[in-house]
């Protein structure tokens, strides 16, 4: 029997990795997400709008704190190609999450080529560091990296559910769930929302603790 | 017990000798009618029935007022102006939690089951407003009657402002069978204001505060819903007040309270209640969209103030059972970009339940003499003609609850 398709993809160049959800050319859309941190944590752009409407549309950025600025532009780029007009389901904002990692040698076109990676899927492939568990009959991954982990659930939780996913990956995590995925063009009317009980969320939780303490990617 | 005594209130409460001779009923009893039959209109949204929280269906209000005695202050003994408010979110509350959020502009205060709202995301008992040093009476009460009336219940959600102006407040007053009156005396419709329930001690912006509400049909897409607002108003200074944008409180400068020590970092309690179907984090936005309508006002949430607001939906009903195990549950909810019309009735609605509050409210003489006067009714409207924002009477209800 194959292995199930991952939940996140990575695409991953020397400067930075970009986690998606879905392909960048994947029909507008957004998942419930959630983001907790200790201290300082982490410098973390486009947490506004996960904090205001819980949901994130972006691919998940994350690259030495020095280039932050730049890979921003990158994922602004891809939103605008997406939508010009920077809607909440087409990559707005970029969530780029910094790490305590050394100055990369940026190349000058260092924008198009994540572009171009990002479109053609190029170094497509499991991230690293990656834990994969069943839990409660749902999927979780963990993603370690140096001061964040990335977790990843088909579980349909809320972004409250999710933040306690993230609490539970000190120092800083940030939560995505697959298993709602919602967009504007459901309309004015209301849709349906999946909510995953509170005692699969504990035991999402516990699994969350029991594995993220293992190899960190770089 | 007999929570008040009618003939007392008159003697206790001068302000509202007018409503009395009218024929309306009291506590709560407004002097001349509300804003809005007097031509004041907050915002752009029409009001509901009532112009109350109860406009929500499902969502009951009952207050337990308490007053007794007079004179210097004995700990213990009174005199009393202090009560409790219960709002009920479903008549089924004992099998049945709602979505809820909450957001804390100022936190100097006390919300129990604060913590409970922001990680379980729901409510699931009644939400009752009283006195500083009451929530702890109240909380065993609520936690007593909620456990007898079924199982499944949460943490109590109860909410404080301070009436030691007025109140002995050390001689926590309320008691389990107040809490119980309020529950078994909450019904849809007309909802009492201001020197009602949790409000009976409370001082606004140094006029005469207590308990508001108001509420607004949404626009389309959203017209099949409503959303309410029922605030404990015990905040602001008087500077600051602004009442649909006239700074009243800058205008009238006498009729303090006496002694003028009444503080203005006490509190504001706000609860919003929506049949639109909405998540938790969504509700978080419309309690930190009430803020607005607080701040238009003219609050700025003081460094001492308590000021909290919690929204919850009755268009999510989720099973006890359902929630803590098994296989999840399902919820409906507005799509995130189409909140805009409940983001302003939030606002709205909070502002004019404040207004509300300060033009019911009647004068009080509480403990050691002290005396807070209620908003002079005819200055303020005056006012607001000065600067343009009286506009033809609206008809309402009458409001007084018989």
């Amino acid at each position: 029997m194959p292995a199930p398709e991952p939940l996140l993809r990575a695409v991953a160049l020397p400067w930075v990795t970009a986690l998606l959800v879905e392909p960048a050319s994947a029909p507008a859309g957004r998942w419930y997400a959630a983001v907790r941190g200790e201290g300082a944590g982490p410098r973390v752009l486009g947490l506004g709008v996960l904090e205001e409407f819980g949901t994130i549309s972006s691919p998940i950025f994350l690259a030495p704190r020095a280039v932050l600025g730049e890979v921003y532009d990158a994922g602004i780029a891809l939103a605008h190609r997406r939508d010009p007009e920077l809607p909440l389901d087409a990559g707005w904002p970029p969530l780029v999450i910094g790490l305590d990692l050394p100055v990369p040698d940026l190349p000058p076109d260092a924008e198009e080529r994540l572009l171009a990676a990002l479109a053609a899927g190029e170094g497509t492939e499991t991230p690293p560091a990656t834990t994969t568990v069943e839990v409660a009959g749902h999927r979780l991954e963990t993603v370690r990296f140096p001061g964040a982990t990335v977790i990843a659930t088909d579980a349909p939780l809320l972004p409250r559910q999710l933040a306690a996913l993230s609490a539970a990956a000190s120092p800083f995590a940030v939560a995505v769930a697959t298993g709602n995925r919602v967009t504007a063009a459901d309309g004015a009317g209301t849709v349906e929302v999946r909510v995953a009980a509170q005692d699969t969320v504990t035991d999402l939780v516990e699994a969350v603790r029991r594995f993220t303490g293992g190899e960190v990617a770089s | 017990m007999p929570l008040l005594d009618r003939r007392s209130l008159l003697k206790l409460l001068p302000g509202a000798l007018l409503a009395a001779r009218a024929g309306a009923a009291i506590p709560g009893a407004t002097r001349k009618g509300r804003p809005r039959e007097l031509g004041v209109r907050i915002g752009r949204l029409p009001a509901g029935a009532w112009n109350a929280i109860t406009d929500v269906p499902g969502v009951t209000v009952g207050h337990a007022t308490i007053v007794r005695g007079e004179g210097p202050l004995v700990v213990g003994k009174g005199p009393v102006r202090t009560g409790v408010t219960v709002v009920v979110p479903a008549p089924d509350r004992e099998r049945t939690l709602v979505p809820c959020g909450v957001s804390v502009p100022n936190g100097n205060g006390e919300l129990t089951g604060l913590a409970q709202a922001r990680t379980l995301g729901v409510l699931g008992t009644p939400i009752a407003l009283t006195n500083t040093s009451s929530v702890g009476m109240v909380y065993a009460a609520l936690t007593e009657l909620c456990r007898a009336a079924g199982p499944g219940s949460l943490e109590p959600v109860v909410g404080e402002t301070w009436d030691g102006f007025l109140n002995d407040i050390e001689g926590r007053h309320v008691r389990h069978e107040d809490v119980a009156a309020a529950l078994e005396g909450a019904r849809a419709g007309p909802v009492a204001e201001g020197v009602v329930g949790g409000g009976t001690g409370m001082v606004c912006y140094g006029f005469k505060g207590g308990i508001g509400t108001a509420s607004r049909r949404l626009p389309e897409p959203l017209a099949a819903y409503t959303l309410g607002a029922l605030v404990q108003a015990n905040h602001g200074v008087r500077e600051e007040l602004r009442i649909d944008g006239v700074p009243v409180g800058e205008a009238i400068t006498d009729l303090r309270p006496e002694p003028d020590e009444a503080s203005g970092g006490n509190s504001i309690l706000i609860v919003l209640a929506t049949d639109a179907p909405l998540l938790d984090h969504q509700l978080r936005r419309l309690a930190a969209r009430s803020v607005h309508g607080l701040a238009k006002t003219g609050s700025i949430s003081h460094n001492g103030s308590g000021d909290f607001a919690l929204a919850f939906s009755t268009g999510n009903r989720i099973p006890p059972e359902a929630f803590r195990e098994g296989s999840g549950y399902t919820l409906a909810s507005i799509e995130q970009l189409d909140l805009d019309p409940l983001l302003e009735a939030a606002s709205e609605a909070t502002e004019e339940a404040i207004v509300n509050a300060l033009f019911a409210a009647v004068d009080v003489t509480g403990r050691d003499g002290r005396v807070v006067r209620a908003l002079p009714i005819d200055r303020t409207l005056a006012l607001l003609e000065r600067h343009h924002r009286l506009f033809p009477p609206q008809a309402g209800p009458v409001h007084a609850r018989s």
